[in-house]
Order: C-alpha cells, then structure tokens, then sequence
C-alpha cells in the first residue's frame, strides 16, 4: 500500500494557470489574494508554491490572458494587481469545458466496477 | 481599458527595472501572509517565521522571479512592435493612397533600382554562388601543364595524362576531353550537317558523375574494347532527332559509325558548346606526342585529398616523365585548378563589377526618394507634430517613416521583379558568349528573397536620413505657423547633399562607361590585318564523301569547290585555308638552319594560291602561291611579316628555309625543308583583342595529308541571302555528302567582339539611367527651394531686380551640389577605375578626356535640369506671390 502524502496535492503547469484565470474571473486580484483564495477555494487540498504561483502570472501575462497594474491595498500597501484581458476570459471559458469534459469520461472510466486488482 | 495601457506602455518613457518590481511584489505578498497568520493566532515572529518558510527559499525565487518577469517583458516587448508596426503600416497604405503623385514616383523609382539590382544579384548568384550541378562538384579540379617557364595552362596531352592516371595517390580518375568542340559532318540520309564534335575518354563521365537525360553513358572497357559509342547533346537531340524516347540510334560521322548511347542535359554539357560527344580510344604514345596539347583534363580528387596535396603527387610524377622522355617539354609540373574556377574564367571579376555598378544606381535610388521625401516634409510635419504631442518618442516616429518607406519600396519590388524578369533575359541574350553558365540563370525562389532584402535596405536606406530629420523637426515644432520656418531651413541643405551625391555617383558610373566605350572604340577600329566586308565563308566538312576515304584526294576537293565557286556569277575572288582567321587553329614548332630543336614555333595554315588576294591580304615582299608551285616541285612557303621580323630581324625571309617540325614531321622522317617565296601582311586571326601572331602557310597541293580541312571564301558584292543557295547548289554537284556551312566573315568578325561589347552595354546603359536620375533629383530639390523662395524672389523682383539676377541666383544655389558632386565624383572615378583594367584595350584607367567628358556631360545635364524651375523663378509675379503669402 502506498502511503498517501500528506498536504496539498501537487498541481499541474497548466492547471494552475487555469485556476489563476478563474480566480480573477471576479475580479482584480493581487498575487496573495490569489494564493489565499486558491487555499481557501479547494479547502486546501489544491495549493501551489508561491514561487510557483509568480511564474505562472508572469507566463499568462506574455501571453496577455491577465494584465497588471500596480495598485493600493485596503491598508494602503502598494500591491500588483492582476486582472482578466478579453482574450483570457475567452481561454478560461475555452479551457473550462475542455477540462470538464475530460475529467468526466476519465472518471466515467474509471468508476465503472471492476474485478478487484 | 487594456488597449489604453497598452497605449501607454507603447509610449513610456522609462521602465521600471524588473528586479525592483519583483522584489516589491514579493515583500507585499509576505506581508500580507504574515497579517492573516496573526489574524490566525500567531505571533508576530511566528508568522514571519512561517510567511518566509510557505514563500519558500528566497534568492532561489528571486532569481527565477526574476528570469521569468524579464522573459514575459521580452515576449510583450516583440508583440507590442509587431503591433506597432502594423498600425504604421495600415497608416502607411493610407498615405500612400492620399498622395498619389509622390507615390507613384517614388514606387516607379523603387522599381527601376530594386529591379536592376535583383536581376544583377540573379545572375551573380547563378553564375558563381551556385556550386556545378555535378555530384560532389567541388572535389572537381583540371589538371594542367606546365612548360618551363612556369605558367601553368589549362591544355594537356593525353600521353601525359596516362602516366598521371597509372602512378597518382591523390586522385580516383582523371579523364579527358578535347578542349574545344570541331565541327564535324554527321551524315543523315541524304545530307550531311555539321555538328560541333568533341572526342572523350571512356571514363569522361563518370569522373564528371553527371546524370544523363536519357539513357546512359559509355564505360572506359567498352570504348577500349573498340566500340564506337556517343553521346549528344540536349539540344542536338531535340533539334537533329526530334526528341526521341529511345535510342537505338546511329550517327555517321566521317567514315565511322557511332551508336548513341544517352543523352546529357544543356547544364551538364562540358564543354557547354559540343553536341556530340564520341568515346575516344587511347593508344599510348610517347616521345614528340607528349607535346600535342588538345585535351582538357578533368579529374576528382580522392576523398580528404586537396588540391594541394594532388598538385606535389603529380609533380613528382611529370618530373619522372621529364627524365624519361625528355622530348616532353610541358611536364616541368602539373597544375591543379578547380573545375569551377576554370569553366568561370574571369567571369567573377566582371559580374563583381557589375554588382557593384548596379549598386552605385540601387544608392542614387534611394537618395532620390530621400530627397523627395524631404521636399514634401512640411506636409506632414503637422501630422507628426501631434503625434509627438500624445506622446511618441523619436524612435517611435523614425519607426513609422521607415515602415512607409519600406512600404513604398515594397511595392516599388513588386513592380521591380518585372523589370527583373525583363532585365534578365536581356542580360542573358547580350552576355551569353561573354559569361559562362549564363544561359540557365532564372527566377526563382533565392531570387525573391533577394528582391525582398533588397526592398528592404533600399526602404530603410532611403528612409533614415528623412525619418530622423523630420522626426527631429516634429519635436521641436510647435503646432503653429511660426515653427515652420525654423524646420523648412533645415531641409533644403540635406536634398541638395543628397543631390550632390547623387551626381557624384553618376559621374563614376558615367566615366567608367566612358572608359569601356573608349576602349571599345580602340579595339574595333583596329586594322584586322584582312578586310572582312563582302566576304562569305563556306565550310566543308568531308564527312563520309567520297573525298574522305584517301588523303590523296584532299586537293582534289579544293581544286573542285575552287573551281565551282569561281564559277558562280557574281563572285569576285575565291580562296581557301584550313583555318580561317576567327577559327581555332594551332601553333607548332619550328625549325631554322642553325637553331634545330630550339623550341620556336609558328603557326601553321594550308592555303590556296588566291587565299590572300581574297581577303585583302597585302604582300610585303616576294610573291604569293601561283600555278608554278605544283604538287611535286620545290616545297615553298610563304610567311607573315611577324614572323619574318621575328625569325629573320634584319635580313629578307625570302629564300631564307624553315620546316615545320609538329605539322610535318612523319613517324619515318623528318620534316621537309621548305623555302620562303614571299611575306605578306599580319592578320589578326584571333580578332581584334589579340596581337598578330607569327604563321606560315603552305599551299595545299603540297600537303595533301593536312589538307583534309577546307573553308572556302568567297568574295562578292551580291548580297548574302541571294548567293548562298547557288553556292550549296553547285558544291552538292561535287558530292552530296559534303557537310556545308555558309556564313560571313563580317558576322564572325562581330561574334568575336560580342563579348567585349557586353561590359560597355551594361555599364552605358547604367550611367545613362543614374544620369537621368541625378537630373531628376536635382530638379525635384530645387523646384521645392524655389517653391520655398517665392516670397523671397517675390520682393526683389518689388524691388527692382533684374529677371536675369534672378536666375543666376537659382542657378548658384544649383550649382553648388552639382560642382561638389562632380569634383568627388571625379575623385572616386580615379581611385575606383582601376578596376577596370583587366577590361580595358589600349585605354588608360585614368583617361583624362573621358572623365572630363563625363563631367563636363553631366554639369550640362544637372544645368539644363536646374534651368526648369530657375525659368520658373524668373516668371514669379510679385503681386501674385505676396498676396498669396
């Protein structure tokens, strides 16, 4: 039996670009709320490095999904804000269906009965 | 919203350094984690503790936050100028479509200049970027003989090819050809045509690897083993054969049969004039044989050998056949050449310096544009002035310049690839004989991207002096008539700089134009020793004739064409040579009583009595052939005056004896002592480039062995198209299977000039185009000064100048750019013409009335071009003017 590992799961490249474009679909987000919210969202099971995190950004951003401005925190800190370009609300929706769809024929798969290994 | 900041983006001044950002995004993101932690319950040196170990290791991050934030800026950076540029160039297509005259000039300028310099770059780029279309090309090398004095030459024997392909260690085969194609009589069923004929060694093609067209090559075994097998040419088989797909065919050609075997492609023919290729079967001969240069040799160098390597391999070997045959006097080392260097000659040098020509106009091109540009500044001035205002940088402004610029000239390349396309089939028409590998230069992909580039670099050439003048200007205007004034007094002192340079390029191009017409000028109004006009040949190839089987009979077919052809009516004089001047012929060695083995040589020609009277030929001293000297009587000889100054200096050659040891020697004996009976005048039998040579000639009934050739000449008044159906007429009375070929000595005369005459063309027509846009340049420019100037000539005409004042002051501020221009071009004209040399006959690089009719040519023409708008100056109403202002 394999022991489970604790903590986080450990997320995919593209996944948490797909996550990022989520998070601000409700609006502009700085990279902690960002972070806080990914946590808070998936109850902690789905966490990413924060390095991890501003690379990510950095990668939608050259890819202008996301824009960034820098901008002023509730307690007066200055912050980068990051928020949805046209062209990322687009990918999000694009990307959402397409994950949908996939994760639902492999579980379909998946949970069909089956001999015990 | 977002295409705002990118806006912004687009225009900002300074951006913030990556690292700072990065760090500042970071400190906030930990503080921030820090806060919630203590919202959380923590202390605060517990959350900080915490914060920094969730973040993760810190300079690790840093760094790769940093790598990737100056990768995402570099991504951003190249979209945000493609996108830059394309805006500019939908402006760009706007403006061109709202000034529809600077356009089409502009356009039509391009044109001229990218198309030019795209079919020059075509040509270089066939002609000698492009490796030989055989397989493993450059492993190809000619080997060449070497006499005494040093100079290697590319003509070998084949004695002394068998020695260098039994004993070398550089080389996987070595095959010959024969340097150059003789037209030889191929009998199809009830005539005989002329072909131009080469002999081969079995293994030509095979060392060459060329593919065939159709069928196959012959082998070495089977052309040694006595087959007689051919291959033709691509054009001979479409012409002569009709493009048949099989080839069970045979060719009679003199008294043997040959069976073709393949066929080889136009681009793979070597030599590229021959249509018939016939295996030639060796038989090793050595002692005076070793001497008989008529074959090129073509070899591939062994793999990881150099040429190097092969030239002391053979080396050793010629100085082995030295010592064992020391009658061989061209075995003093073999040369090594590159097949390609050999086939290009001195092609290189002349399409470098057409390059270079065409380079000079694609220049004036582009300062033409550019000062139309400047001219026609003020109007957009305005328009770049509020751009600057939202906040443009210069570089931003200079950007969309260039991207019209390159935009016009795009379109001028567009136009251009016609005139290439044209261009280049003139080019190849007039420069075939003078360029090798010619006739297949064509239009194809490299040559797109080559007029793309060249687009390219004409649009940014001709658009950075403007772009940076006028971005300049919009800066420092100020929306408002007053700026104006202060930006148009800059503009004219560029247009009428780049004016100046526009002639002084035109008075190189025109003064190397000069040059070459001059030297042509020399070369054709030389004395060619014989005089040409009136004169038709007629060359007859025995082939399989009745005369073909015995050399005994050799005179007795020239007694018979002699006398058919006296009899035509309307024929003059008629004569006869083996070797008619503008023909390939050959020296050999002489001998003088007293100087035996002595390596003089002379050449050596077969003539009829009358052979000199009918080309003019005048006689110096003694007589010429007449009904005396018959076929058993005393040998005499009759010499020209060269060789009479050369071998007898300061005595009469009559009486005097020589023998001609290479043409007359037999296998038993020694050649016959002949006596000179007269001296007649030089010919030049190479053409005009070439100095007359020493020859002797000797009359054909005395040498029936040699006399197996014959071209007939014939000197009329009646015009050629009437007369030469006579002449084939009457010389298939004496034998149906005589090969016959009419031509004119005058049409020769003008082959062999074809290939000087081609530099001249190319560079004339060059200069004339570059003068004709110097002229308009210089007109453009000082229309719009004077245009500028109005106000000004306005009030002193108010006030009382002379009309006549006024013209010569247009005409100095004229004058200024087109004396600057001619006296720099004069001086680059001297240091760069002594590049012409190699080209040049008797013509020094530096001639002085050349360059001073270029000059002085091209200071009438710039006057003439400036008087237009100087006349224009002088009608200026002052009423008219004032009020408009």
């Amino acid at each position: 039996m394999v022991k489970e590992p604790d903590g986080p799961l450990p997320l995919l490249k593209g996944t948490l670009d797909l996550l990022i474009l989520k998070a601000l679909s409700w609006g502009p987000m700085h990279g902690f709320g960002i972070a806080s919210w990914l946590e808070r969202s998936s109850g902690g099971t789905l966490g990413a490095d924060d390095s991890a995190l501003y690379q990510a950004l950095h990668r939608l951003e050259a890819r202008e999904l996301v824009e960034a401005e820098w901008g002023v925190t509730e307690n007066n800190r200055r912050a980068r804000y990051y928020e949805l370009t046209r062209s990322g609300r687009h990918r999000l929706r694009r990307e959402t269906e397409t994950w949908l769809r996939y994760t639902r024929s492999v579980t379909r798969v998946l949970t069909l009965a089956s001999r015990t290994a | 919203m977002s295409s705002y900041r990118g806006f912004r983006r687009l225009f900002r001044l300074r951006p913030r350094d990556a690292a700072e950002e990065i760090e500042e995004e970071i400190r906030t993101h930990i503080a921030l984690r820090v806060e919630e932690l203590e919202r959380n319950g923590l202390t605060r040196a517990e959350a900080e503790e915490e914060a920094l170990r969730r973040f993760g290791d810190l300079p690790e991050a840093r760094r790769r936050l940093e790598a990737s934030a100056r990768s995402r800026d570099r991504i951003r950076h190249r979209r945000e100028r493609w996108v830059s540029v394309r805006q500019d160039l939908h402006f760009a297509v706007r403006q061109m479509r709202r000034s529809r005259g600077f356009t089409a000039l502009a356009v039509l300028t391009f044109a001229l200049g990218i198309g030019a310099t795209t079919a020059v770059f075509t040509l270089v780029d066939h002609v000698l970027l492009r490796p030989l279309p055989y397989p493993g090309a450059n492993r190809l090398v000619v080997l060449q003989s070497a006499g005494e004095s040093g100079e290697p030459f590319s003509m070998v024997s084949a004695s002394n090819w068998w020695d260098w392909r039994r004993r070398n260690r550089t080389l996987t085969d070595i095959a010959l050809v024969k340097a150059f194609a003789s037209p030889v009589a191929v009998a199809e069923s009830d005539r005989a045509v002329q072909v131009q004929a080469v002999d081969a060694t079995g293994n030509f093609f095979d060392v060459l690897a060329a593919p065939m067209l159709l069928g196959r090559s012959f082998t070495e075994e089977e052309v040694q083993s006595g087959a007689e097998l051919a291959v033709v040419s691509e054009a001979y088989w479409r012409r002569e054969l009709g493009s048949p797909q099989r080839l069970d065919i045979s060719v009679r050609v003199a008294q043997r049969t040959f069976t073709i075997v393949g066929v080889v492609g136009t681009e793979h023919a070597l030599p590229a004039t021959a249509d018939l290729w016939l295996g030639h079967r060796y038989v090793h001969r050595t002692g005076a044989a070793r001497n008989w240069l008529n074959w090129l040799a073509v070899a591939r160098l062994a793999p990881g050998r150099s040429m190097a390597e092969a030239r002391a391999d053979l080396g050793a070997i010629a100085a082995g056949i030295r010592e064992a045959d020391p009658e061989g006097i061209y075995s003093f080392g073999v040369g090594v050449r590159s097949l390609r260097a050999e086939i290009l000659g001195d092609a290189p040098e002349l399409l470098a310096m057409l390059l270079a020509a065409v380079g000079l106009v694609l220049l004036i091109v582009c300062a033409n544009v550019a000062s139309a540009n400047l001219a026609r500044g003020a109007a957009r001035e305005r328009e770049l002035a509020v751009r600057a205002a939202l906040g443009a940088g210069r570089a931003r402004l200079t950007q969309q310049l260039l991207v019209e610029q390159v935009a016009l000239a795009a379109a001028g390349g567009a136009l251009g690839l016609m005139l290439a396309w044209w261009l280049l089939r003139a080019l190849v028409f007039i420069g075939g004989d003078r360029i090798p590998r010619l006739q297949h230069a064509s239009m194809d992909l490299r040559v797109l991207v080559a007029a793309l580039t060249i687009s390219l670099v004409a649009g940014i050439l001709s658009g950075l002096i403007p772009a940076l003048r006028l971005s300049r200007a919009s800066l420092k205007s100020r929306m408002g008539s007053g700026g104006r004034a202060g930006a148009a007094a800059m503009r004219p002192a560029a247009g009428l700089v780049l004016v100046g340079g526009e002639v002084a390029l035109a008075v190189v191009l025109l003064a190397g134009a000069g040059l070459l017409i001059r030297s042509m000028h020399t070369l054709v109004t030389r004395d060619l020793g014989f005089i040409p006009a009136q004169v038709i040949t007629v060359d007859v190839n025995l082939g399989s004739s009745s005369f073909a089987t015995d050399s005994m009979r050799y005179p007795v077919l020239w007694d018979a064409v002699l006398d058919r052809l006296s009899g035509v009516p309307g024929v003059q004089l008629s004569g006869a040579a083996d070797r008619i001047p503008l023909s390939i012929a050959g020296t050999g060695f002489i001998d003088l009583p007293g100087r035996v083995g002595d390596d003089i040589g002379a050449g050596y020609r077969v003539v009829s009595d009358d052979y000199f009277s009918t080309l003019g030929v005048p006689l110096v001293e003694g007589r010429m052939f007449d009904q005396s000297d018959t076929r058993l009587g005393e040998r005499v000889v009759v010499v020209n005056r060269s060789m009479a100054e050369r071998y007898w200096p300061r005595e009469s050659a009559v009486g005097k004896q020589v023998r001609a040891r290479s043409f007359e020697a037999t296998r038993d004996g020694e050649a016959p002592w002949l006596t000179i009976v007269g001296v007649v005048g030089d010919m030049r039998h190479f053409g005009h480039a070439a100095a007359p040579r020493p020859e002797m000639y000797t009359l054909y009934r005395q040498v029936p062995g040699r006399a197996s050739q014959v071209t007939a000449l014939v000197r009329t008044a009646l015009p050629f198209s009437s007369i030469t159906g006579v002449i084939r007429e009457r010389l298939r009375n004496v034998d149906p299977q005589l090969a016959i070929e009419i031509g004119t000595l005058e049409a020769a005369v003008d082959r062999s000039l074809a290939p000087h005459q081609f530099p001249v063309t190319v560079l004339t027509g060059f200069g004339v185009v570059a003068l004709i846009l110097a002229a308009l340049g210089l007109y453009g420019v000082l229309s719009v000064t004077v245009a500028q100037r109005t106000r000004e000539l306005a009030v002193r005409t108010a006030l009382g100048a002379e009309r006549g004042r006024l013209l010569r002051l247009v005409l100095a501020q004229a004058s200024r750019p087109l004396v600057a221009g001619t006296v720099v071009g004069l001086l680059g004209a001297w240091y760069l013409s002594r590049y012409l040399e190699n080209l040049l006959v008797e013509t020094s690089a530096t001639d002085v009335t050349v360059f001073g009719i270029a000059a002085a040519g091209l200071f009438l023409v710039g006057l003439m071009a400036a008087a237009v708008p100087a006349i224009r100056a002088m009608r200026v109403d002052p009423m008219v003017a004032l009020r408009n202002e």
